[in-house]
């Protein structure tokens, strides 16, 4: 199984124009699987990277994005659960860092109550970002509570 | 920054001056700890010198171990002290003990403040942090044991007249006395562990890295948290080899070669405070992937070797065995 995009390019003669893409049976599968694997470890990237940094900006925009949706509404606290943290002002710096930077638009419906989005159309790569973070991504909370399943 | 509840220091890793703030704290922590260590260490040493260079050397010179044994002793001339050898074996098992104890512990990193923090944050994600020590329980049950039989002694309640009996219980209980001594040191460097326990059996230990002293080749304010898992397999063992291989490899796992002195696989992980939940989690749903797949693959390996395969399923003579592999679904995942 194909882990190197190169080797992914390579295996189905991607950038060779002389050969056409054939996909039938099981190589329609393996193609799948291989392209699957791929987004899987690049979400496991964004993962590992995003508990790297002090600032919690990485981790927040994950949230935002796994819990994001057409008709879904993400506020503050729904990322502070996403990402199993004790208390919001952890993630406050990042929130406006992320404001900040226009990766996220926050719309203010009363004083308290604050809906968070990714602000996708200024950055359309977001939009990938989002598909796989909600595809492959597991966040805090989800393992949380399958580590408390497991241990119980 | 002080709660006033429990006088501990509340850590925050959260900005950088926030996190220069936490391991000054931890640093001063840790130099007052191990100066403590010191200090009773060095009370310690000083108690047992006097007593054996004043109480203990002056009864030698009189008195013998073996000559206790015998009845021939009862009316041994000197023997001014009768509880001499109950006393002087407890001050000084206990002497080497604590002193070995409080050496190790001014050796561990872990100070009040950082206590609470891991606490804190293995609580929120359901789970307890325990500091195991089992060490000291232990030397104090064996300490009891020859206690009480140099008690015996003392008081001439357990006397021989064979001397053949005489030598070796007097062998055996010498054994039994360095083994009281040795045992809970080995428990103090192998056992005394800050632990989380997941499930039965199943664990994760702690140890931290970070250097007390300034240095240039390393950054002040790194400090690093090393989880490990419990033994999972040996590394004879093929199959599991492979699982740990696989699992390690998807979740970004530290891989050590075992060493000679612990030929088993562990599962490691290294985190800082502020990733230290995602760390930790990380592993334990490692050691999840692990039960979840080697226990599988052992019941396909009991399943595979109790039942013979059905040759006459697919047309083939017992005699053309083919080769027949173990379907490990994890690894073809």
């Amino acid at each position: 199984m194909s882990q190197s995009y190169k080797d992914f390019l390579e295996k189905y003669k991607i950038d060779d124009f002389k050969t056409n893409l054939k996909l039938s049976g099981h190589t329609k599968i393996d193609f799948y699987n291989d392209i699957d694997k791929l987004l899987r470890i690049m979400s496991t990237i964004f993962d590992k990277l995003a508990t790297i940094g002090t600032l919690r900006g990485a981790q927040v925009l994950m949230a935002i994005a796994k819990l994001g949706g057409p008709d879904k509404v993400v506020n503050k606290t729904d990322v502070k659960n996403c990402l199993n943290i004790k208390r919001l002002e952890k993630i406050l710096p990042a929130i406006d860092y992320l404001k900040q930077a226009k990766y996220i638009t926050i719309e203010e419906k009363t004083k308290r109550f604050h809906i968070l989005k990714l602000n996708e159309e200024d950055n359309p790569d977001l939009r990938v970002f989002r598909e796989i973070i909600q595809k492959y991504w597991r966040s805090p909370r989800e393992e949380v509570d399958k580590a408390e399943k497991w241990s119980k | 920054m002080r709660n006033s509840l429990k006088s501990v220091a509340e850590l925050n890793f959260e900005d950088e001056q926030g996190l220069k703030d936490s391991v000054k704290t931890i640093r001063s922590e840790y130099i007052k700890k191990a100066f403590k260590s010191i200090i009773y260490i060095t009370v310690i040493s000083i108690v047992a010198l006097t007593y054996f260079l004043y109480v203990y050397l002056p009864y030698i010179e009189k008195n013998f171990f073996t000559n206790l044994l015998t009845t021939e002793a009862s009316s041994s001339e000197g023997n001014s002290f009768p509880l001499n050898l109950t006393l002087s074996w407890t001050l000084f098992s206990t002497c080497i003990f604590l002193i070995v104890y409080f050496a190790r512990l001014s050796q561990v990193k872990f100070t009040p403040s950082l206590i609470k923090y891991i606490k804190k944050e293995t609580k929120f994600a359901g789970f307890e942090f325990i500091k195991k020590i089992e060490s000291v329980g232990l030397f104090m049950f064996l300490t009891t044991g020859s206690i009480a039989v140099l008690f015996y002694i003392d008081t001439r309640l357990i006397q021989f007249n064979d001397n053949s009996w005489s030598i070796m219980f007097q062998n055996s209980f010498c054994i039994y006395l360095l083994l009281s001594l040795i045992l809970p040191i080995v428990f103090i460097f192998r056992n005394d562990k800050f632990t989380i326990k997941v499930k039965d059996n199943v664990f994760v230990l702690f140890n931290l890295h970070y250097n007390v002293r300034k240095n240039k080749d390393y950054d002040p304010n790194l400090l690093g948290i090393v989880l490990t898992s419990n033994r999972l397999c040996s590394r004879f063992d093929k199959s599991g080899k492979l699982i740990y291989s696989k699992i390690s490899e998807d979740r970004w796992l530290i891989r050590n070669e075992p060493s000679a002195i612990s030929p088993y696989f562990y599962f490691e992980e290294y985190s800082v405070p502020i990733n230290f939940q995602k760390q930790f989690l990380n592993i334990v749903l490692a050691l999840n992937d692990w039960e979840n797949n080697y226990s599988s693959n052992l019941d396909s390996m009991n399943y595979y070797f109790s039942n013979p395969f059905p040759f006459h399923k697919y047309g083939l003579k017992k005699d053309e065995q083919p080769n027949q592999l173990i379907y490990l679904k994890f690894l073809n995942q």
